[in-house]
């Protein structure tokens, strides 16, 4: 309806005519130096100050207009293309300024002035009044449209946020059969929003603060009042408020920052990105992160076995979740010590194979030229790196990766005996017992413990093996998440967790929140007495 | 073996003895000091060949345990 | 300073269940029916009745002086110079009853598992563990005991049923042939290593509820004796004494007589690593209970700087003494049980006499 008349700095035009480099200010503005700056009563000083500061970027909008059939006033308004929804700033701002204004019989620029002051005609949902240029600039830069008025010595932040996005689609990184799809996207509002329509309860409290000194990023920290226990808001506050860095562009950059043991090899934050994940743990009294820009959300605290539980588990019957619980807990088993042990029988403990197997293992090995060691390693390092191209790949051509490995890793090798066909079943039930945990960060720790495990039960037998899982257990011992010991519920023993670590018991048996994370420990109203 | 006894007493004493010593937690490092040399003490003595207290102990009490124990 | 370290009943019955069934398992039980023969069970009943008296006593003075373990109820029960040469007797006992374990563990290894490996890797590796474990402290150390020690109790019943149809209960005839010396000296025998539970006097002052104190030892000495008593008595059944006495440990043999039928695979191995494991985590106990009384006997602050050293003493202990399986199994037989009868009754009595009579409270 309108058109926008890309009023740039003047300046700039004339140089890009030349096609050379426009000659930008090299003044840096950094938040002290914003630090005071106060919106004058003169709209040209302050058109002066938005130009010196942000003026040469293309992609600032200035649309200049005056207020008032008579007594004219002259305005001005700020934004960045394609931050705004061009339709809000149109039809919610800029054609009730131009044009409404009058059919209400407003003439005058004070008038309007007036009315725009008691929040009459623009008709924008959000509109805050600021006094600093540095609120107005924040405002701007996060894709809020800025209005400037002569003889007004504040500003008007008008959020028309709008930008491209992708839409809420289907979780790819935790797929479930049963129960909801949808998944978190990059924007933040729009997460949000998915939490907020799940918890419809006054005492959800989504509080951001901006991280980054550069990027200025949005982090929330997602609660419910009464159930999250005051202390861990708390702690969670005071970490993520003592981020010292330039920016923040994934949610594993608050991770990294905010763990308790930063040089431990096991994630102690659980992520995901699903609502209903995030809902959940909402409701078992932990904190949510959410972070801008990023679709994977952060659960504290992310003690070790809600690290291996899956979406899923609550959505199918509890016999069947129970089931597969304790599937999981053997496959996390598997991936983390089959090689291992089988280096160490095969080495130091002939006896534990079965003899009829031990013979068709010796003579499958008869021709293989390396030691079992070697082999057991060659096979595991080739896995990783075909794992490792399949992910790195474009997913065309990923399949030709899989084609590929399958040829290489399985028939030719051993084929050509340069592994034997058991080295191969023993990695390809490792990897295949690795895919089933639910959580993609702990099962890289895993799947990094595994070599370390591997040389000692390759060089000491089933002692290296039972000294390198007692390390692994005192150190998951000995650290805590967020104050809650990882290894909870299972040690400390906290026998009614259990039936929601070690089994899925039958959701009307869970009277009670995990006794060390929640504060309101009661699920169900039958407990109160 | 003395060897590595007398490597792991340093580094020890670099790990453990240097902060208490800056703490100015004398006591500490005596005790810490102390327990080093009676570890070092018993490496050597075993490495010369003088019955270690353990061997001496065993001798003491030997008979009345083998009247005892049959 | 650092924070309290508090272990929960749970942790603390655990603890010392694993204690005094891995200190008896991997060392005495061959020793036991050696001395005792055919009525071992008896032995082991018996010297159950008399720690649980025992346990008595440590509970008592346990409560009777809150918040002390019995190296600083023995200093303000004597004063201080002869109260602390006392209480220091106890650190040392726990030092040698450590070394003594280890060594007992790498000789088990080296003559069962890794021939090759030379023990000095065995031991260094044990005790690095042990040290780390230990520097992350008392609590973690709990934490890990109750997880492993159910493993270690379920390894236990699950050898027992599967050996059951190989007992023969005719080798456990006659009974009392030898008359009752062998069983009265087998009980103090194995009293004296049932005895490392006056741990819990270590425990206790930890413990979140120092009264449960005696019910938790009540419940581990219990498991323990039970385990052991099964234990000797299924060797015995499946051996015969004679054969079972001669051996180092007849706990891994009878494991070995296990096999699962038709697929003739032996799982000894992981049976007696699971033993290690929960040996080596006992040593780790024992030289916490060592450092932490040598520092409370010199008055230092924290014990934690001391981990180190005496986990270094331990190895030293353990490289130079008793080098060979004969010279451990006459010292473990003839001279640890007169030391450990002197230390875990002697003095406890000593100290518990002296405090009723100097009528001294915490």
């Amino acid at each position: 309806m309108f058109f926008n008349i890309k009023n740039r700095n003047h300046k700039n035009k004339d140089v890009t005519k030349k096609n050379s480099m426009p000659s930008a200010s090299l003044e840096v503005y950094t938040e002290a130096k914003l630090e005071g700056i106060k919106i004058s009563n003169s709209i040209i000083e302050n058109i002066e100050i938005i130009n010196k500061i942000v003026g040469e970027n293309t992609d600032l909008v200035t649309r200049h207009f005056t207020l008032g059939r008579n007594k004219l006033i002259p305005a001005v308004l700020f934004y960045f293309d394609n931050m705004i929804d061009s339709a809000h700033i149109d039809l919610n701002i800029i054609q009730p300024l131009l044009t409404d204004a009058y059919t209400s019989g407003l003439t005058t620029g004070p008038e309007i002035i007036k009315a725009i002051e008691l929040g009459n005609i623009i008709s924008r949902g959000q509109m805050t009044k600021v006094n600093e240029m540095k609120t107005l600039t924040n405002g701007l830069l996060e894709g809020d449209a800025v209005l400037l008025i002569e003889s007004v010595n504040e500003a008007y932040v008008l959020s028309a946020k709008g930008y491209a996005h992708r839409a809420v689609t289907v979780s790819d990184i935790e797929p479930v059969v049963n129960g909801p799809k949808d998944a978190f996207i990059e924007v933040l509002s729009v997460n949000l929003s998915l939490i907020r329509r799940r918890i419809h309860s006054p005492n959800l409290v989504f509080q951001s603060l901006k991280v980054g000194k550069v990027t200025q990023t949005t982090v929330c920290v997602a609660y419910i009042k009464g159930i999250c226990s005051t202390e861990l808001v708390t702690e969670v506050w005071s970490r993520i408020s003592k981020i010292d860095i330039d920016g923040i562009l994934g949610s594993n950059y608050i991770e990294e920052f905010i763990s308790d043991e930063p040089f431990s090899v096991f994630p102690q934050v659980r992520n995901t990105d699903r609502p209903d994940v995030a809902s959940a743990a909402l409701l078992e009294g932990r904190v949510v992160i959410v972070v801008d820009n990023t679709p994977k959300i952060l659960i504290l605290p992310g003690e070790f076995f809600s690290l291996l539980q899956s979406a899923e588990d609550y959505y199918n019957r509890y016999f069947f979740s129970t089931v597969i619980r304790l599937l999981r807990y053997l496959a996390v088993f598997i991936a983390l010590t089959l090689p291992a042990f089988y280096l160490a029988a095969a080495n130091f403990h002939q006896e534990l194979i079965p003899t009829d197997l031990l013979v068709s293992i010796i003579s499958a090995r008869t021709g293989v030229p390396f030691p079992n060691f070697l082999e057991a390693f060659l096979m595991e390092g080739t896995f990783e790196i075909l794992r490792e191209a399949g992910v790195r790949l474009p997913r065309p051509i990923g399949q030709a990766v899989s084609i590929v490995g399958g040829l290489v890793i399985g028939q030719a090798a051993v084929q050509a005996s340069i592994v034997s066909p058991l080295m191969v079943i023993v990695v390809s039930l490792t990897a295949i017992a690795t895919f089933t945990i639910p959580q993609y960060n702990i099962s890289q720790s895993i799947r990094l413990l595994r070599f370390p495990l591997m040389i000692l039960g390759a060089t000491l037998g089933l002692y290296g093996l039972m000294l390198g899982l007692l390390f692994l257990l005192i150190h998951l011992a000995s650290i805590r998440s967020f104050g809650t010991p990882y290894l909870a519920p299972l040690s400390p023993l906290k026998l009614s967790d259990l039936k929601d670590t070690v089994i899925r018991a039958p959701l009307w048996v869970h009277i009670k929140r995990p006794s060390e994370i929640a504060r309101n420990k009661n699920r169900m109203d039958s407990n109160k007495n | 073996m003395f060897l590595m006894l007398i490597i792991i007493s340093v580094i020890i004493i670099l790990v453990e003895g240097l902060p208490l010593a800056r703490k100015k937690q004398r006591k500490e490092f005596y005790t810490l000091i102390s327990l080093l040399t009676i570890a070092l003490t018993l490496g050597l003595v075993q490495q010369i060949g003088i019955p270690t207290p353990i061997e001496l102990l065993e001798d003491l009490l030997y008979p009345f345990g083998k009247a005892i124990f049959r | 300073m650092l924070k309290k370290e508090i272990i929960s009943t749970n942790q603390f019955v655990w603890m010392l269940f694993m204690i005094i069934t891995s200190i008896t398992v991997l060392e005495i039980p061959g020793l036991l029916i050696h001395s005792v023969g055919r009525d071992a069970w008896l032995a082991v009943m018996l010297a159950w009745f008399f720690d649980v008296l025992l346990a008595i006593v440590y509970a008592y003075m346990g409560l009777r002086f809150p918040g002390q373990n019995f190296i600083q109820y023995s200093v303000t029960i004597l004063g201080k110079p002869f109260g602390r040469v006392l209480g220091l007797m106890f650190p040392l006992f726990f030092l040698l009853a450590a070394s003594n374990l280890m060594k007992a563990i790498g000789i088990l290894l080296s003559t069962m598992i890794l021939p090759k490996t030379p023990m000095i890797v065995i031991l260094t590796l044990g005790y690095l563990l042990i040290a780390y474990a230990l520097k992350k402290g008392i609590e973690v150390v709990a934490r890990v005991s109750e997880i492993l020690s159910p493993i270690y109790l379920i390894s236990f019943i699950l050898l027992f049923i599967t050996i059951i149809p190989s007992v023969k209960m005719d080798s456990l005839k006659p009974q009392l042939a030898e008359g009752f010396y062998p069983i009265i000296s087998g009980s103090l025998l194995i009293w004296s290593f049932i005895g490392i539970c006056i741990m819990m006097a270590m425990y206790i002052p930890i413990s979140n509820s120092p009264s449960d104190g005696f019910k938790a030892k009540f419940i581990a000495v219990s498991l323990g004796a039970f385990v052991i008593s099964i234990l000797v008595t299924f060797s015995i059944g499946v051996f015969g004494s004679e054969q079972a006495g001669n051996m180092i440990n007849p706990g891994l043999q009878l494991v070995r007589v296990v096999s699962i039928r038709n697929i003739n695979v032996r799982l000894d191995a992981i049976w007696f690593i699971i033993a290690i494991g929960a040996g080596i985590l006992t040593s780790a106990n024992l030289i916490w209970a060592s450092s932490l009384g040598i520092s409370q006997i010199v008055g230092l602050s924290t014990h934690k700087a001391m981990i180190y050293p005496v986990t270094l003493l331990a190895f030293v202990i353990s490289m130079t003494s008793f080098h060979s399986s004969r010279e451990l199994l006459n010292f473990s037989l003839y001279v640890f049980p007169l030391i450990g009868v002197f230390v875990e009754i002697g003095l406890e009595m000593f100290l518990f006499i002296m405090a009723l009579f100097l009528k001294k409270r915490g």
